[in-house]
């Protein structure tokens, strides 16, 4: 009898695809913007940035914006991939459960009372981890009241809860003068400007642990996507599943909008796009998601600096631009509407 | 396996508002074959998921082996207790193979993969269930009885001692009842119990030794076959006075 590709080599195949396509977008990423680099000027004198302003643009200016871009990207479609198998809905993502209302919200507090407050670079977005983990928190609570954590209660409580507090999101907006509302709307935008080396380190150490935990769930992801007795049955505790699963990809979600708003579409768009190159198990997309989530994110940053060069366009337009028809595309492909 | 394969349900009683199932003790050994009947409601899936540790009984104890059917690990679980569920999941995406292979996921390491022998157990599970040929399809787009045959080839996969079967033959075709009535036979001469949930009364006389009837969460009555299934007692179960009227079950 032969067996069609084991998921072990089908996984070997998408780890090096999404590794080739992320290495290539970060090596691409910090020569191109408003003003060229040339690599070779870089690395003649990489260290002396007051003489050589092309390291100072590659090392300064677009190698932790890059950085930044490829582990924003990687979380979210990390964090997408665990929402779609865990509440079963191929359109759940990252911001089902209310995280962008919470993080917009407790964002636009500090932007309203706390214009340049001392800590500028962790105020925007402590308070913005805050708001979303505290979403997250309350939408499973409010599951877990019903008996069990039921992907239709979290599904309904998330997008009630969005809507809740978007209207005091807008509230907030409402009342706050021109300076504030624009830089609310442009967070609103998604935004990997304010990378620093600092804030990547931070941003690293807090996003290993949960990638490293969420790519071993392959297994469980499967048997969970097929429903809740499919998984107790073969011996998984599914609320204990769902809650652990969830809980890690909030936070990774949390962490991603704290520092780079809410970008959209990349959740969604990256998992989908992973399935159909390596088929639906989970510890194919899982990897697949990771790497090709790091990837897509870098080139969309490429393309949000050279698009209208000089300007540079925020990254969330670019992610829903390109998302937005790819996605069709794909829902329209007769593969998977089939299925 | 240990010496004692046995499943046995003591007083096990379940129910939220109103009780589904009450004080039910059951006792099935390796080799034998209980069957639950029963009408719609009666509580026939609620007692397969407790025997089978998907749902923890609210009174009494469910004991696989001598140990709480709930303190299994995983893989003491899958090697012992087999489950086919009354409805097939929705499993976008998954092909055929995929899906028989989920049944052995807890028998293999904590980070491994499946090799060789996985597959040939694969192989050989669907072969059984008359199903070789679906190997490669995707689960979703299969006949509802082509599912049922894919989900018992899971069921089967792993060679558990005990088999909970909801509904087995619904949805298959009347060649194929008959097909897997012998399946069911060749399994039980190999010692593996089998306790299965139908409402084909045919199929109980052919392979049961042991029926049990439930009627609103409580056994009415459980024994041998020929001596249970009187048309007196089936209208009881049943709601209908039928099979003394000359009706044909």
């Amino acid at each position: 009898m032969t067996f069609p590709v084991m998921a072990r080599r089908r996984r070997a195949r998408i780890v090096l695809l999404g590794g080739a396509f992320l290495v290539g977008a970060l090596l691409l990423g910090p020569l191109v913007g408003a003003t060229d680099v040339d690599l070779r000027e870089v690395w003649s004198d990489p260290f002396d940035w007051s003489s050589n302003p092309a390291a100072a643009i590659f090392f300064m200016a677009r190698l932790p914006r890059v950085l930044l871009a490829a582990l924003v990207g990687g979380s979210l479609a990390l964090a997408g991939t665990t929402y779609q198998s865990l509440l079963r809905n191929p359109l759940a993502s990252p911001y089902t459960l209310g995280v962008t209302a919470g993080a917009s919200l407790m964002t636009f507090l500090v932007i309203r009372f706390l214009p340049g407050g001392g800590l500028a670079e962790f105020t925007v977005p402590g308070a913005a981890l805050i708001g979303a983990l505290a979403t997250t928190t309350l939408v499973m609570a409010l599951a877990t009241r019903t008996g069990g954590t039921p992907p239709t209660v979290l599904l309904l409580a998330g997008v009630t809860l969005n809507f809740t507090i978007g209207a005091a999101v807008l509230l907030v907006q409402y009342f706050a003068d021109y300076t504030a509302t624009a830089r609310m709307v442009r967070w609103m935008m998604g935004d990997l400007e304010g990378a620093t080396y600092r804030l990547l380190a931070i941003l690293f150490v807090a996003s290993l642990p949960a990638w490293v935990l969420l790519l071993r769930c392959g297994r469980t992801f499967n048997l969970m996507s097929l429903g809740r007795e499919e998984a107790q049955a073969h011996g998984i505790d599914a609320d204990r599943a769902t809650r652990r699963g969830l809980l890690l990809a909030s936070w990774l979600t949390g962490v991603a909008v704290a520092v780079a708003g809410p970008v959209g579409f990349v959740g969604i768009l990256v998992p989908h796009a992973v399935r159909l190159i390596g088929g639906v198990d989970y510890r194919v997309v899982l990897p697949g998601a990771l790497l090709g989530g790091a990837g897509f994110l870098v080139v969309c940053d490429i393309l949000a600096r050279v698009v209208i060069r000089p300007v540079e366009l925020p990254i969330g337009i670019l992610t829903a631009c390109l998302g937005g028809p790819f996605f069709l595309f794909l829902l329209l492909r007769r593969g998977f509407a089939r299925d | 396996m240990s010496v004692d394969a046995s499943l046995v349900a003591s007083e096990v009683t379940f129910g939220y508002d109103a009780p589904l199932l009450r004080d039910i003790s059951l006792r099935i050994e390796p080799g034998q074959c209980v069957a639950l009947i029963g009408a719609n409601g009666a509580g026939k899936t609620t007692l397969l998921r407790i025997l089978g540790g998907l749902l923890p009984p609210q009174a009494g104890s469910v004991r696989f082996g001598g140990r709480e059917v709930g303190t299994l690990s995983p893989a003491e679980r899958t090697a012992g207790l087999g489950y086919l569920p009354q409805r097939s999941p929705r499993a976008a995406g998954f092909a055929v193979h995929e899906m028989v292979l989920m049944g052995l996921y807890s028998l293999l390491p904590a980070r491994g993969w499946e090799g060789k022998t996985e597959w040939l157990a694969v192989g050989r599970a669907l072969a059984r269930v008359g199903a070789g040929h679906l190997l490669r399809r995707s689960f979703a787009t299969l006949s509802g009885g082509e599912q049922r045959r894919v989900l018992l080839a899971r069921a089967l996969v792993a060679r558990p001692a005990v088999l909970l079967l909801d509904e087995p033959l619904a949805a298959l075709d009347p060649g194929f009842v008959l097909e897997f009535t012998a399946t069911l036979a060749a399994l039980k001469e190999q010692g593996v119990a089998l306790v299965v949930s139908t409402h084909r009364l045919s199929f109980v006389g052919a392979l049961a030794d042991a029926v049990v009837v439930l009627q609103r969460g409580g056994v009415l009555q459980q024994g041998d076959p020929v001596a249970v299934l009187q048309p007196e007692l089936l209208n009881d179960a049943y709601g209908t006075d039928r099979f003394t009227a000359g009706g044909r079950a």
